[in-house]
């Protein structure tokens, strides 16, 4: 389980949540309990934390003060006192020891002997000579010390800030002379930013303490803490964009990760915006806490969001230089803002919190085409890697569909019949309710059928509410028409995009009374079909908004009702919701759990043997063979693929023909990958040959897939005109209109003709990457395109390529990467320069290979010839 | 007890670490009762052994002591009164030290001794004036000189409040203030004389006294004070700490790895080695290892201690230039530490003779040179002058380097 996260608050933890959750910063933590644990001569150490907003200061910091009353030697020694996270009334040095006899007066155990701190307290406050005040309120604490026996920890957050404020300019020195000659007093104080204070030499706290910075969490550090705080595990590529969006602050990657709970690292990427939206409490305080002048520096800036000198800033928010700069130079003590590159005459700024700078663009641009979403989108496709599509899921979710939806011409007639019946009925008036209720139902649900067909949503959903409230609640009770009527309605309100409705809706059906002993099996069979459809709607609607452990539920739910039915179509349905389940934790990255319930349906229904269940086990086999393949297991996977082919065998092709088809290509891909080449191009052949005798809509579509796969095979086996014919092959004969395969076919191309005929590579690339802006996520298939076109091209050519396409903005990442390269120093985003430097990395390993072979094949000569 | 790292506060006891020869010296210096002017570069470690010592005689009971710190005084007036205050615990000379302040602690009555240090401090600052403070000082000097035992006062940072007096808050000297500078330091020699055997002066400072009083001719007021340079460990010293450190925290320091930190160091300066220690210790931390390779020494050295951070750590060896100096010669002396920092940390004799000649008098380039000397930036060589820290001298680089044209190199533009 998460450990708990509180808010943005870490004060609000109790001592146990804040241990256990406790789970980065932890060398620094230990950095500073040995160092506390030192302080037992006439002198102490005192330290300062120093770390932007959400860095983990304060959390440290209460982490050290548990320890203090956890550890029994720190105990006995030490008595924490823990300053307020703003101490604003502190200015002058009288103050801060007001302050913290204050803080000492809420937090300190009552002593049966000693003074009442309280009435102490107030009796100071009224001391107007403020060396007085300092030396009342220190005596007091010295005493409560020595009382104590032990030495008073001060934990002092936003010391910076603090002096900032400070009206006396000799309180530094004061404190300093305390700091240095009293032992009973140990300081532990944080700070947004470094400042004069601590970094001047002619300055009173120079030198006098010891500083732990704390620097963004690196990846390691994130994935730990994104486990700690989602109670999932990711991996280093699913962490590393939320590591570079987030800046590694700990509280944000918290956010985040509390956000994300549930959700794939894919669909969490994709809906930022809309999850941000819904949290913006946390981004609004932050902002609306500055004031009037710095505000305007600060969205300037984060308008901005490259690194911008004073004046760029200045001219954004239309602000005289000067005033700007004084701005800025408050926003960078609040450590709001951080100073980066530029020269010392022209330092050029950037918002600390990256991803309130994100939620700010995406908020202020919604339109498409913004860098920011370019970026967004970029890294979903980067770092999850989605290759040339051949998943199951997809046909799985297209069959689930189609076995809810009712025929519309049938339903047509049938509502044309059940009118005529209606009427003759009235006129006989001896119809009952029941039978009422059974014809008006068909009309209904004939009426919404159609007008679903027709697109005519609104107008099938009034004819479900006219059904419904023909009758009075009791006249229908038991009876299966009220909860047909609501699975339809249901349904309807999701493809409305209604999902919350449908889900009330499908709520409501499943609230309706069962039918009784005096109803017919009929009554029974049709009630339990309506709720196996609500539940289905109702898993489905969760899903798309995000609520995937309730949909995984209700998947669970739909087998716990209809597993055991002696009923084929109702063991059908909970195979389905199994299935289904299979592909909501396949989605949640959750592959472990994915592949014990493709077991578990395996076994529960593997050997039923019905023509249709076989179809479902198809489907299962097929789900854990990609599961198995992912877990790099692809001898499993395959045996896995080819039992689902066994299970196709009898299946209905014009429903399962697909997922054949994609078994078949799957297979090959597998082959490919276990080094089996040229049982693979079989494979791939084999495939071919089934997707030209189907009758499948998709045939012509899955040929060119295969063709690709093929290709891309030939390709990796440097069998360049091969793999250049299959390309050309596909682009030819393949279905038009779609860019994802015409994309692929270009890039595959490419790909063959860079080191043979780099022009006509050139030519291919250019088309590729004018239609990449249509594709989302972006194939990996580019990426790697793009890497050996700037091996084979050199980067300069490549940079100009991109630069002059239509994928400029969207490839900056790449663009920058290049730029690097070649030694340039492009000015862009410390996100897209984080993921540029992962890029470089790639690209700086192949041109040095490229570089080593081309030395080897051509060694430079070594006289003169 | 294990040695423990020492961090950037005064140590004494268990956490002092060594200069036994120091301690003995000084002690023979205060037995003998000569008044002493201990110099050093910051972070060598003075006040630690100054503490130490008193610490150590405080023990013995021979000897009273006190130990005044005027890096916060302004004036005579602040460092008469932090005297006073500091000599509360000399019981026989605090009694006679109330009577004097009688009028300031007039209306406490027996609460006088229950008083903080620094509420005591406020109290008799009060009761001071800028004429009187002479008189209040003789006071308390001579009811510590009649206290049943000899006392020693120490007092750190002096030259600072010497070049507060001379120069102000606007760095510049006028011919007032060198005579109110004038004025404590006699003051402070005629009472080092008058109560010698009795009274025995430490005196100590970062920034050295001799050339703040060159400035304005005034070394003869420092002449009663015998000198005595604190110097770097020596490399024995240095490995013989970092072992005690790294069994204490449980590191595999080798050899190998001691002596390429004192390598990259060269002079020895305690901090300094005790900073190497601390930042290898916490590199290690984070990787959760224990016996760090050359590589490790060479990364800390590099993003550590000339990191941003250390680069903080260093900056008052500029900044005290402008104490030490007036501003043309502040100018000159970072120019003459940069070209030997561009050039493997000599500053050759060619150098010298080529700068001696862009700067009027040529005498300036000397005074800046035996500032340098003296305060132990440079030592002299067989062809010029080197940097004595490795680690001053790679700063300087870092710092001051990337657009410096070394003189040789700047045509005839400047001479």
């Amino acid at each position: 389980m998460a450990a708990a996260t509180r808010k943005f608050n870490p004060g609000f933890l109790s001592e146990h949540e804040l241990v256990a959750s406790f789970c980065v910063r932890t060398h620094e933590f230990e950095s500073i309990v040995e160092t506390l644990r030192g302080c037992t001569g006439n002198s102490n150490q005192h330290q300062i934390v120093i770390g932007p907003r959400g860095s983990g200061k304060t959390t440290l910091l209460l982490r050290v003060a548990a320890e203090i009353g956890r550890d029994a030697e720190l105990s006995r020694r030490f008595f924490p006192i823990r300053f307020a996270e703003e101490s604003y009334e502190v200015s002058t040095a009288g103050e801060f020891w007001l302050e913290c006899l204050c803080q000492l007066a809420e937090q300190a155990p009552l002593e049966e002997d000693g003074p009442d701190l309280r009435r102490t307290l107030e009796e100071f406050r009224t001391i107007k000579d403020d060396p007085t005040l300092a030396d009342r309120c220190l005596g007091t604490l010295l005493d409560f010390s020595n009382r104590q026996g032990r030495r008073l920890v001060l934990l002092v957050e936003n010391l910076n800030m603090m002096f900032r404020d400070m009206v006396d300019a000799d309180a530094g020195w004061r404190l300093r002379y305390t700091l240095q000659t009293e032992s009973r007093v140990v300081l532990l104080a944080s700070a947004t930013s470094r400042f004069d204070e601590i970094d001047n030499p002619d300055s009173a706290l120079y030198e006098l303490l010891r500083v732990h910075s704390l620097a963004p969490l690196d990846t390691d550090e994130c994935m730990t803490l994104w486990e700690a705080a989602s109670g999932e595990s990711a991996s280093r590529e699913e962490v590393r964009p939320l590591e570079i969006l987030t800046g590694g602050s700990p509280r944000l990657l918290a956010i985040v990760a509390r956000l994300g709970a549930g959700r794939s690292l894919g669909d969490l990427l994709d809906h930022l915006l809309d999850l941000i939206d819904d949290h913006t409490e946390y981004f609004r305080s932050h902002i609306e806490a500055l004031p009037a002048q710095e505000r305007r520096v600060y969205l300037a800036l984060a308008e901005l969001w490259e690194p911008a000198t004073t004046k760029e800033i200045a001219g954004q928010a239309r602000l005289d230089t000067n005033k700007c700069s004084a701005q800025l130079k408050r926003l960078s003590d609040r450590g709001a803002v951080r100073v980066v590159g530029g020269t010392s005459r022209r330092k050029q700024f950037y918002l600390t919190e990256r991803l309130y700078n994100i939620y700010y663009l995406l908020r202020r641009h919604r339109g498409p085409g913004r860098p920011v979403r370019a970026l967004l989108r970029f890294m979903s496709s980067y770092y999850l890697g989605i290759e040339l599509v051949i998943a199951v899921s997809e046909f799985v979710k297209d069959t689930l569909k189609s076995r809810t939806e009712v025929n519309p011409l049938r339903a047509a007639v049938l509502e044309q019949l059940s009118d005529v019946a209606l009427a003759d009925f009235e006129e006989a008036g001896c119809a009952t309710p029941a039978e009422q209720a059974l014809l008006q139902f068909v009309t209904a649900s004939g009426r919404a059928a159609y007008c679903k067909r027709l697109n005519r949503l609104e107008e099938a959903l009034g004819a479900c509410d006219a059904m419904l409230a023909a009758f009075e609640p009791g006249d229908l009770r038991g009876e299966p028409w009220p909860a047909r009527t609501l699975s339809v309605k249901a349904d309807l309100l999701r493809s409305l995009g209604r999902q919350e409705e449908a889900i009330t809706v499908c709520n409501e059906a499943l609230g309706l009374p069962e039918p009784g002993e005096r109803h017919s099996a009929v009554a029974h069979d049709s009630f339990d079909a309506a709720i196996a459809d609500v539940l289905h709607t109702k898993a489905t609607s969760l899903c798309e908004v995000g609520r995937h452990e309730a949909a995984a539920d209700t998947y669970l739910e739909v087998e716990s009702r209809f597993g055991e039915s002696e009923k084929m179509s109702h063991r059908l349905d909970a195979a389905a919701a199994l299935v289904s389940r299979v592909m909501i934790l396949d989605d949640l990255g959750r592959n472990r759990e994915a592949l014990n319930q493709c077991d578990a349906v395996l076994d529960r229904f593997g050997l039923v043997g019905q023509a249709e269940m076989e179809e479902w086990m198809g489907y299962a086999l097929h789900l854990k063979g990609n599961l198995l393949d992912r877990s790099d297991r692809p001898k499993d996977a395959l045996a896995a693929l080819d039992e689902a082919l066994l299970r196709f065998e009898n299946s209905d092709l014009s429903r399962a023909g697909d997922a054949v088809l994609a078994a078949l290509a799957a297979r090959g891909s597998l082959l490919w990958k276990l080094g089996e080449e040229v049982a693979a191009r079989a494979a791939f052949s084999d495939a071919l040959e089934r997707a030209k005798g189907e009758q499948i809509d998709s045939a012509a579509d899955w040929r060119t897939r295969v063709q690709l796969l093929k290709g891309n095979l030939e390709l990796d086996c440097k069998e360049y005109e091969s793999a250049r014919q299959a390309a050309s092959e596909a682009l030819d004969h393949g279905p038009d209109g779609d860019p994802e395969l015409r994309i692929h076919a270009l890039l595959l191309r490419a790909r063959s003709a860079l080191s043979e005929t780099p022009a006509a590579a050139e030519n291919d690339l250019a088309a590729a990457l004018e239609l990449l802006p249509a594709l989302d996520p972006l194939p990996g298939e580019a990426f790697k395109a793009l890497a050996d076109a700037a091996v084979e091209l050199g980067p300069a050519s490549l940079f100009k390529l991109i630069e002059s396409s239509a994928s400029a903005e969207l490839l900056l990442p790449i663009q920058t990467a290049l730029q690097l390269e070649l030694g340039r120093e492009p000015r862009v985003s410390r996100e897209v320069e984080e993921v540029a430097k992962d890029i470089r990395k790639g690209l700086t390993a192949a041109l040095q290979e490229r570089a080593a072979l081309r030395e080897e094949t051509h060694p430079a000569s070594g006289g003169v010839s | 007890m294990a040695l423990r790292k020492a961090g950037s506060n005064w140590v004494d006891g268990d956490r002092f670490f060594d200069r036994e020869t120091e301690l003995e010296a000084l002690r023979e210096r205060v037995e003998d009762g000569t008044h002493t002017l201990l110099t050093a570069q910051r972070r060598m470690g003075k006040t630690s052994l100054i503490r130490e010592l008193l610490r150590r005689l405080d023990e013995e009971g021979t000897f009273e002591t006190v130990f005044v710190d005027l890096e916060a005084a302004n004036g005579p007036e602040d460092a008469v009164a932090e005297i006073a205050v500091q000599s509360k615990s000399v019981s026989g000379a605090w009694l006679a030290i109330k009577t004097a302040f009688a009028n300031s602690l007039r209306g406490l009555g027996e609460h006088v001794d229950e008083l903080s240090v620094s509420e005591a401090k406020i109290k008799l600052r009060a009761g001071m004036s800028p004429g009187d403070w002479r008189l209040k000082g003789d006071q308390i000097l001579q009811a510590l000189a009649k206290s049943d035992k000899p006392v020693v006062l120490a007092i750190d940072e002096l030259p600072i409040l010497v070049s507060r007096m001379l120069k102000g808050s606007d760095n510049r000297i006028t011919a007032e203030r060198a005579q109110a500078t004038e004025e404590f330091l006699s003051w402070l020699r005629k009472n080092g004389q008058a109560h010698t055997g009795r009274v025995c002066l430490v005196l100590s400072g970062s920034v050295g006294l001799h050339p703040v009083l060159h400035q304005v001719g005034l070394t003869a007021q420092a002449n009663i004070y015998a000198p005595f340079d604190l110097l770097p460990w020596n490399q024995e010293t240095a490995t013989d700490c970092l072992a005690e450190l790294a069994e204490t925290y449980n590191l595999d320091l080798s050899q190998e790895v001691r002596a390429e930190m004192c390598r990259r160091l060269r002079s020895l300066v305690p901090h300094h080695v005790q900073q190497f220690f601390d930042h290898l210790h916490e590199h290690l931390r984070r990787q959760d290892r224990h016996a760090p390779l050359l590589e490790d020494v060479a990364h800390v050295y590099k993003q550590q201690l000339l990191g941003v951070r250390g680069q903080t750590d260093l900056d008052h060896y500029e900044s005290r230039l402008k104490v030490a100096l007036d501003p043309e010669g502040y100018k000159a002396a970072l120019e003459l530490l940069t070209e030997a920092a561009t050039n493997d940390g000599l500053l050759s004799d060619e150098a010298v003779v080529r700068y001696s000649h862009g700067y009027e008098p040529t005498a300036s380039i000397q005074n800046v040179l035996h500032v340098l000397e003296h305060d132990g930036y440079l030592e002299r060589s067989d062809d010029g002058y080197r940097f004595v820290s490795a680690l001053l001298e790679d700063w300087w680089q870092a710092r001051h380097g990337r657009y410096f044209v070394p003189i040789a190199e700047r045509g005839s533009a400047r001479g």
